[in-house]
């Protein structure tokens, strides 16, 4: 049983991730700046994500959304994670930068968008850019 | 599936609000425009695939690796701030 903090929030995906059903989460931080957090589905608690703040490890990170994105997460102000693959650790973690997360913390909902720019790699090395 | 022959220019409708569109012929390839409503998400199936792959191989991070990752984020945090 998770004990929820202050920091912690409940996210409704408007389309579950690709691979998979679940739509409802907990976004919680894992350390006290935000660059890292825990995106654990409510229905199925194995299913776990590890998302970081994308423009504090990726400062040129700066993709096209579409402005379609602000009428179905319900706010304009769109925060955005990056979904990363941990093999052993931060150093060999890779960063999805070709399908960021994107969440509006006012409404709870958020989205999976693929930026389409075959340029940005699903697999980014996080660190030693 | 249906199958069926098109000109650059025309269109072929999918229900009352999903409309292709033949843009350019050239070669093996084909331009085609696809006008959907928002709640429609349309994709290239190869990047699809990929990103069900890779969303995946990214699902089963337990409290173990989450655990480690903030110890070692606040370890790289103290080693850049001397």
């Amino acid at each position: 049983m998770t004990v929820m903090t202050g920091a912690e929030m409940r996210l409704h995906f408007i389309e579950p991730l690709p691979g998979f059903d679940n739509e409802d989460y907990v976004l919680a931080p894992i350390d006290e700046q935000g660059l890292l957090h825990s995106l654990r589905s409510i229905e199925g608690p194995a299913v776990r994500f590890v998302l970081a703040a994308a423009t504090a490890f990726f400062p040129q990170y700066r993709p096209e959304l579409a402005d379609a994105l602000a009428e179905p997460l319900g706010s304009d102000e769109v925060e955005l994670l990056v979904i990363l693959t941990v093999g052993s650790g931060l150093q060999d973690a890779t960063a999805n930068l070709r399908a960021p997360v994107a969440i509006a913390r006012s409404t709870s909902r958020a989205v999976q968008v693929i930026i389409d720019d075959d340029q940005l790699s699903m697999h980014e090395p996080l660190l030693n850019q | 599936m249906l199958i069926l022959t098109r000109r650059a220019g025309e269109n072929v409708v999918i229900g009352d609000d999903i409309v292709v569109s033949i843009v350019e012929v050239r070669g093996d390839s084909v331009r085609i425009g696809i006008q959907a409503p928002r709640s429609v998400s349309v994709h290239r199936e190869e990047v699809w695939r990929e990103l069900q792959r890779a969303n995946e191989a990214a699902a089963g991070a337990d409290d173990d690796a989450v655990a480690a990752l903030g110890a070692e984020l606040s370890r790289l945090a103290r080693r850049e701030r001397p």
